[in-house]
């Protein structure tokens, strides 16, 4: 198995277990998060907040000449 | 109803966060989870094995927090040919906005993307309005 694969196998484990820890895996938390006219849980906001936080911080400590190229040829 | 929390969800988005961090920083990939699972119907050379060891680490994760923290999930809310549907739904949102959550809220917001913020705001705001009518204008949807 080439090494590309061991880590992408190990980052969709490590995002499916923050999925299930952030609570984004309980449909009546996602909905309480977008019903802002009902009783409003913005938990939720903190999920995206940690995530680009940590996201970021590793980002510019590690500068990545390469992440226009990929993200350009890469479609999200 | 549902309960406002703060640690659980800064450390579900901190997990999330560091798996995207892996992704890119070893594999140089952006960790869009529609746009990974969205490549695996449209097979290109070399952009296969990688796809389908992602995807299977999701389920892998997903296995474990059924095993061990079932809780994760909750109760079921709606029947299962309207999951399916919902879920079909979601797929083809994401590729007609070229994005989800994961690629446009979290990595394409860390990247300062216009177009992800554009992206996160629009999808953000339709899903408020989408559940504003259900809920208090139709009283339907759980």
């Amino acid at each position: 198995m080439r090494r590309t694969d061991l880590v992408a196998f190990a980052a969709g484990l490590v995002f499916a277990i923050g999925l299930g820890v952030a609570g984004m895996t309980q449909p009546p938390k996602v909905l309480a998060f977008l019903d802002v006219a009902g009783a409003w849980d913005p938990s939720l906001a903190f999920v995206m907040v940690s995530a680009i936080g940590v996201l970021k911080n590793d980002r510019s400590r590690n500068a990545a000449p390469t992440v226009t190229a990929v993200s350009a040829s890469n479609r999200r | 109803m549902t309960s406002f929390t703060v640690w659980s969800p800064l450390v579900g988005g901190a997990l999330i966060g560091a798996s995207a961090s892996m992704l890119l920083l070893l594999n140089g990939r952006i960790a869009g989870i529609s746009g990974i699972v969205g490549g695996l119907l449209r097979p290109e050379e070399g952009e296969v094995s990688w796809r389908a060891m992602f995807a299977a680490g999701l389920l892998a994760g997903g296995a474990i927090l059924h095993r061990w923290a079932p809780a994760s999930f909750g109760a079921p809310t709606v029947s299962m040919p309207l999951v399916i549907v919902a879920g079909l739904l979601v797929g083809f949102g994401t590729r007609l906005g070229s994005g989800c959550t994961s690629g446009h809220g979290v990595c394409g917001l860390a990247r300062l993307s216009r177009r992800s913020l554009a992206a996160t705001l629009t999808f953000m705001a339709t899903a408020a309005i989408t559940t504003f009518v259900v809920r208090h204008l139709l009283g339907g949807g759980p």
